[in-house]
């Protein structure tokens, strides 16, 4: 039986929980494709569900990562396995398109049925590992979703679908206002801070397959930012009352929308505004019930029988100063409220003011839960702390409702650990979807240790808002596959959080905040190591030092983890999944105060340094907090004494929106409720009228904001070169149809073929290439061009940071740029052959002030990083203005080009965001300037092509030539291409073939999309993913490009008309009387080069970190295209060889990130650059 | 045996009087058909606890015949549980029948009323026992509704666990399903009870903790301690108060009795003959 079944079927904790290096160890390519088989018929037949998904993941891992190092290190000689079976082969089409439609099944028996062996080719593996992948995830968010329906509590929603059957009633306290003065019920919910999550031990599949392994101590908290008057409160405010209308009226107070809904259809449209967290509410409470989904029932149908004929109901939802990221799990703590407040009226909640019944928290978690699944987003099994009070430890249950394994009953913390899985026979999950809560404060944790953690706790917002979406995949994979170090990391995180609770029941805060930093720095960071980066590292070293000072000790501090603490500073704290958003400092009692404004400059000043290399949605921020002894709790606002203090500052901020709907009404169309509203306003305005007045002018502020951003990015387009005549000709083509997206391909008939792999083998003896390689690079002949102009805006979906500052992965416990990286393989090189080497680093309008910046404190911090490296910034000389999309552009992109299909409800946000974006572009203006957003949003990089020519018109290559005459080569790469280097076996084969230029091309895999190389019409050329003549033709060629290609100078000085000699010429530079000649000759290739529109999505930052994403038009010219120009100008021919994935693999996407690193890219470079990093 | 009728509902004073039309289309009052189906089951002694003035009212609407009817004014009303504790001197040690007099009972057993029914279960069982109707989730929220176990293999006898008034369906769900029966329909109140004078104490213990004194609380305290059943009858109840209750009944009425396929005709030529709205008739 094959080791890996043994494991999957094991009922031995020491056989079931084998790591998969274990099972891999020794097994031969034989074998391992022996183990593939028969995992591909268990997971096929079983029935259970953690078994099938745990299959699929070890599936995945065998093709993402054993299998290609296997056929790398040429096992394919061994006996049994055909060297055919590894020649490059296309994707086949089918399993493409069944990929795309999420038919995972159908896209594996595809790819299997390329043979046998077909797994052994690269490309079909890739393939197998993303099907086996996606395959695994899937069936673990349908088990989530089919958990959440079956939740007893949650059933009956679906089963209503006629207003007929609908069984709630609002309560009558809730109707029975008197003219037109309708309480309202408010509810105020604390959020969450978790102090440990034992390693997202919270994820729903750890907490319904491994019970016993999910714990997590979180706190409720109020909060306020730093010196608020009124304190820290509730940040999460609800608020629902009956209206005289049959409508359905939604208000976002911080995200400051507003609708009005009278057809079911809208309630279920949760991409169309800002309010699909108040529609998910009232769907979740069953005020809507999801089975009315589809249905075309009238709204005022069903209202009628909720609330009686001609009343609607109005639902506010107000979070109170936190911004978006904050890793306190405001948005379920916000649906939470919003439903509880939807389930009081409706008597759903016995108590219409006060608390919650332990049942009643765990129905309201529940269906946040549901509420989080229908809105497409999905929150942990643990956010919805903040509905209970104070406290508490929320464990996993098993499936008959008791806790698994419960820790406070634990003689020791190893217990948990120890514990065997069970025999699993059958598809049901061990553990129940919403976990138990026991309560610590008061019991376990005396309230002068919540006391003395309040008086410690120094919590802050660092200003960053990252998706933590991968990392939550990247745990659920870890777990499956049992991973030695993880799954060491995970047993020891169990014993984190039962220490933490140690020392909270204690009271010794000290050693609590020592765990905390030990727990990030220890099992957090080894299993997800992404968890961590530059900005929180280097804030925990510098707040150490500030504390330190302010504490007056010389003290070097003591090691916690694998960081140094000051005397003075107790603890870490990450909240929530990552670090950079919420976070915690601990510091001794009596220096919290003190230290709080020099914690808020050193964030200030961390933000501002790495502000273009992160992406930061906001300014950090400081809160003052308490912990919420109360939980949840309920308040009907009626007329009455007694009033909440929350209520007045409710409907001052509630009637500030209110208002101006108000007055454009003549008070004779005015409803009861609303005469009743003004009545409010005449009161407020005649007790705080200047407040109120104040409260309602920054909207104006704001736009004249705006037009002063508007001036700034004109100077912007002067500064950078913006071609105003090529822009209106673009806009003119675009609006006319002549350009386009559709238009950027190739002739529908154009032949296009593969490019087999023989034809891209070295010509020549790769020790002869080494040698003059070597040889040029000890001359000093070929210098780097690094392309650094462009945003990445995949990397950070379009934030606008520089993606070569971007500190993207730790080498050896220190966070480096891919800038860094590059600069240190140049000095590495240096090194070697005993040359300097020039290294050029292409910038734009984006990037230039940034790099500069940045190298300037770079050299000043490291004077030997660039020994033996001769830099030079190439300052870019063009720019565009992004436009708004037309309607037929974002039609082809969106419906004409096929789709990957989403799962469903994620399918349906999808469709109703492109929708909203479509109107936005209608009334907007298609083809418009697009320029409702920061300046530095709105202009566009023109292509990398323009990156080369640039080397002339900004006079980088004059400098250079002038400073080595020997120079006849560059090596031109994208930033993100890490394996990029000055390997002299690559440089002396194209010094030997004699080409103009050298393209690498590599391996095609699945993920690779974007054209790549093919015989077109007879000539073998590099073809972009839409240039291409169908879409399905990208998935006929074999090979990728890597965007890396060796350059002979003084070819492509001729390309431009000119030798080496010619410039050299000082009239041909910027200032000089022939540069408007060069400046022509420029333009005359430009002219010759591809044109291509693309869409790319841009951020735009609104409110309190709140972030948009927005297509927008933009045009470029690509750098591949010369492989083309070169033959059509009878100036020579374009080589091209393949190389390894190590070195042509470009990271686009932070999601790339944790696999590059798995297979052994990130260890190969911590190895290599050693010496110089 | 005794019997009880509350009919005490201030929102509807002249249910009780309301004529329908019986089984054989003849005109009596609701209160007279309850009587008629507790002398079938061989109850003699009757009260009606009703709202101060309308005692007289009910009882000239009502010809008693060989039933002994006691009225029983409930002056400061505090809830159904209330109206019961009124009678307590009328039942004395007796066993005695609890009857709603806002719904209509009707038997699908040709020999036995609904009421005649539980009271043959009740001597049975030697239990306080209440009549259930399986009910949709959708209406859950006007009856009291219990959840129980299934008493050997008896269908339709349940050993009540627990009694909750009006849930909510979540909670219905939670907390009342009942094994064996189809999910969305739990076993709601079908209006008739069966109790002895335990349930008095159990009155007076709910009365001491609330204003309000509800029936459901003091039947959920029977349950607790064992000694309530619940029994599925052979039999529907109308609620005459809910919309269109009355023409449920009536209908009801008419098809099960002799002149059922005179109706069924009358009313194919009804629905011939409706239009809606504006739409004219077509003849």
């Amino acid at each position: 039986m094959s080791p890996f079944l043994e494991t999957l079927c094991g009922t031995e904790a020491a056989t079931f929980d084998r790591s998969i290096e274990s099972l891999v160890e020794g097994r031969s390519l034989e074998q391992l494709l022996e183990d593939c088989d028969a995992m591909e018929s268990f997971w096929r037949e079983t029935d259970n569900l953690y078994l099938r998904v745990r299959t699929l993941v070890i599936l995945y891992h065998l093709h993402r990562f054993v299998l290609p190092a296997h056929v790398d290190a040429n096992e394919a000689s061994r006996p049994g396995v055909d060297d055919e079976e590894l020649v490059p082969c296309p994707i086949p089409l089918n399993a493409h398109r069944a990929l795309q439609n999420r038919n995972f099944e159908e896209a594996i028996d595809a790819l299997l049925q390329h043979g046998r062996k077909a797994r052994l080719n690269v490309t079909l593996s890739s393939g197998l590992a993303t099907a086996y992948y996606d395959l695994a995830l899937q069936s673990l968010a349908n088990q989530v979703r089919k958990s959440v329906r079956q939740e007893i509590g949650n059933q009956w929603m679906f089963r209503i679908g006629h207003p007929d059957d609908f069984p709630l009633r609002v309560r009558k306290e809730l109707v029975n206002g008197q003219d037109g003065n309708a309480p309202w019920l408010i509810e105020q919910t604390p959020v969450r801070m978790d102090l440990s999550h034992s390693s997202w031990s919270d994820i729903f599949f750890l907490g319904m397959d491994r019970p016993e392994f999910a714990k997590v101590v979180n706190v409720s908290v109020d909060l306020a930012m730093t010196g608020s008057p009124q304190g820290p409160v509730p940040p999460c405010l609800s608020a629902l009352r009956v209206i005289d209308r049959p409508v359905i009226r939604l208000v976002s107070i911080d995200l400051e929308n507003v609708a009005e809904v009278d057809d079911l259809g809208t309630l279920f449209d949760f991409g169309r505004d800002y309010l699909g967290l108040l529609k998910a509410a009232l769907i979740a409470s069953g005020i809507i019930p999801p089975g009315m989904e589809g249905s075309r029932t009238p709204l005022s149908r069903l209202l009628a029988r909720l609330l009686g004929p001609g009343r609607g109901l109005e639902l506010v939802s107000w979070v109170r100063d936190i911004p978006k990221g904050s890793r306190l799990a405001v948005s379920t703590n916000l649906l939470g409220s919003l439903i509880a407040t939807c389930m009081r009226a409706t008597s759903q909640i016995k108590d219409l003011s006060g608390g919650m019944s332990e049942e009643e928290r765990r129905i309201v978690a529940s269906r946040a839960i549901l509420g989080e699944w229908l809105g497409g987003s999905g929150g942990g099994w643990q956010d919805s702390g903040g509905i209970w009070p104070g406290a508490k430890l929320i464990e996993g249950c098993l499936i008959n409702g008791e806790i698994a394994s419960a820790m406070l009953s634990q003689e020791s913390p190893d217990e948990a650990v120890a514990t065997a899985p069970e025999v699993k026979d059958d598809a049901v999950a061990r553990g129940a979807l919403i976990p138990r809560h026991t309560r610590l404060d008061g019991d376990y944790i005396p309230e002068a240790s919540i006391n003395a953690l309040e008086e410690s706790l120094i919590l802050i917002h660092g200003g960053m808002a990252a998706n933590v979406g991968p990392i939550l995949e990247m745990v659920t994979e870890r777990y499956l596959l049992r991973n030695a170090l993880e799954w060491e990391s995970r047993q020891g995180s169990l014993q984190f959080t039962r220490g933490i609770l140690d020392a909270l029941h204690e009271g010794d805060i000290r050693t609590m905040g020592q765990l905390t930093t030990r727990h990030f720095f220890g099992p957090l960071k080894e299993i997800i190591p992404w968890s961590s980066n530059a900005f929180t590292e280097r804030l925990i070293a510098e707040v150490s030092t500030a504390i330190a000072e302010v504490d007056g000790s010389s003290d070097a501090g003591q090691s916690v983890g694998t960081a140094t603490l000051s005397e003075g500073f107790w603890g870490f704290w990450m909240l929530g999944g990552m670090s950079g958003g919420g976070m915690g400092l601990i510091v001794r009692p009596e220096l919290r105060e003190r230290v709080k404004p020099i914690i808020a400059e050193v964030l200030i000043r961390l933000k501002k340094e790495y502000e273009r290399a992160l992406p930061f949605a906001m300014d950090p921020v400081i809160y003052d907090f308490s912990i919420n002894r109360h939980g949840s709790t309920g308040h009907l606002a009626d007329a009455g004494a007694g009033q909440d203090p929350a209520v007045p500052h409710f409907l001052k901020e509630y009637l500030r929106f209110q208002l101006p709907v108000l007055l454009q009404k003549h008070p004779s169309e005015r409803s009861n409720v609303e005469r009743h509203d003004m009545h409010m306003v005449r009161n407020l305005a005649g007790r705080h009228a200047g407040e109120f007045l104040a409260s309602l002018v920054p909207e104006e502020t704001r736009k004249a904001d705006a037009s002063t951003e508007s001036v700034g990015l004109n100077e912007l387009l002067e500064r950078h070169g913006f071609d105003p005549q090529q822009h209106e000709q673009i806009r003119e083509d675009l609006r006319a149809g002549r350009v386009g997206l559709s238009q950027n391909r190739l002739h529908p008939k154009t032949n296009l073929e593969d490019v087999s792999r023989d034809e891209l083998q070295f010509k020549f003896d790769p020790e002869a290439c080494a040698e003059a390689g070597q040889e040029a690079l000890a001359r000093g002949e070929c210098a780097v061009v690094t392309l650094a102009a462009g945003a990445g805006s995949r990397w950070t979906q379009g934030a606008g940071v520089v993606k070569a500052l971007h500190p993207f992965a730790p080498f050896k416990g220190v966070f480096r740029s891919f800038l860094e990286t590059h600069l240190a393989k140049s000095r590495l090189s240096a090194q070697v052959t005993g040359a300097p080497v020039s290294h050029v680093v292409t910038t734009g309008y984006l990037t230039h002030g940034p790099i500069s910046d940045w190298l300037e404190v770079f050299r000043k911090r490291n004077p030997q990083a660039l020994e033996g490296v001769d830099l030079h910034l190439s300052e870019g000389r063009s720019v565009g203005l992004r436009l708004v999309p037309t309607l037929r552009d974002l039609r082809y992109a969106w419906y004409e080009l096929p789709q990957e299909k989403l799962d469903e409800q994620a399918e349906k946000m999808r469709d109703s965001v492109r929708k909203a974006l479509m109107r936005w572009a209608e009334d907007t203006g298609e083809a418009a300037d697009y320029r409702d957003n920061l300046p530095l949003q709105c202009l566009h990089p023109v292509g990398h092509w323009y990156e080369v020519p640039n080397l002339l018109l900004n006079g980088t290559l004059q400098n250079l030539l002038l400073a080595n005459p020997s120079l006849t080569t560059l090596l031109l790469h994208n930033i993100d291409t890490l394996g990029a280097s000055l390997d002299p076996v690559y440089l002396g084969h194209h010094l030997l073939s004699g080409s103009p230029l050298t393209f690498e091309v590599m391996q095609r895999k699945f993920e690779d999309v974007g054209g790549g190389l093919a015989r077109v019409d007879g000539q073998v050329r590099l073809v972009e993913g839409f240039a291409l003549p169908q879409e399905e033709d990208e998935f006929r060629l074999s090979f990728y490009n890597t965007a890396t290609s060796w350059i002979d100078v003084d070819a492509l000085l001729a390309i431009f008309g000119y030798s080496r000699e010619d410039l050299s010429h000082p009239d041909l530079l910027p200032d000089g009387c022939r540069y408007a000649e060069l400046q022509d000759a420029v333009r005359r290739v430009a002219t010759r080069m591809p044109t291509y529109i693309t869409i790319k999505e841009t951020k735009k930052r609104w409110g309190r970190g709140q972030e948009d994403i927005f297509p927008v038009l933009q045009f470029e010219r690509l750098w591949g295209d010369m492989s083309a120009y070169l033959p059509s100008q009878g100036k020579g021919q374009a080589a091209f060889i393949e190389v390894p994935r190590l070195r042509g693999q470009q990271l686009k996407d932070p999601a790339q990130l944790d696999a590059w690193s798995r297979e052994g890219s990130l260890e190969w470079f911590q190895e290599h650059l050693a010496p110089v990093l | 045996m005794k019997a009880v009728i509350t009919a005490a509902s201030p929102q509807h004073r002249n249910l009780p009087v309301q004529t329908l039309s019986d089984t054989e289309g003849k005109a009596v009052p609701l209160l007279a058909l309850h009587l008629k189906d507790l002398e079938a089951a061989g109850i003699t002694e009757v009260a009606v606890v009703h709202t101060p003035g309308d005692g007289e009212l009910y009882k000239s609407a009502v010809r008693s015949g060989q039933q002994r009817l006691t009225m029983i004014a409930q002056d400061n009303p505090r809830g159904f549980g209330d109206a019961v504790l009124r009678a307590r001197a009328f039942v004395g040690d007796e066993t005695f029948v609890l009857l709603v007099c806002d719904h209509l009972f009707l038997s699908h057993d040709s020999e036995l009323s609904c009421v005649a029914q539980l009271v043959k279960l009740h001597d049975r069982f030697q239990s306080p026992i209440s009549a259930v109707q399986s009910t949709h989730e959708s209406q859950v929220t006007q009856f009291g509704v219990v959840t129980g176990e299934p008493v050997g293999q008896q269908p339709g006898i349940y050993k009540v666990r627990e009694v909750r008034e009006k849930p909510t369906p979540t909670e219905a769900e939670l907390h009342m399903r009942v094994p064996g029966h189809r999910s969305g329909y739990y076993l709601g109140f079908f209006g008739i009870h069966v109790l002895d004078r335990e349930i008095f104490e159990q009155l007076d213990a709910v009365a001491a903790e609330s204003d309000s004194i509800g029936l459901s609380p003091a039947l959920n305290a029977l349950a607790k301690r064992g000694h309530l059943h619940a029994a599925l009858l052979d039999g529907n109840r109308f609620d005459l108060e809910a919309q269109y209750g009355l023409l449920h009944a009536e209908l009801a009425m008419a098809l099960a009795g002799p002149n059922r396929e005179m109706v069924l005709a009358d009313l194919i030529r009804v629905l011939a003959d409706s239009k809606q709205g504006n739409e004219p008739a077509q003849r």
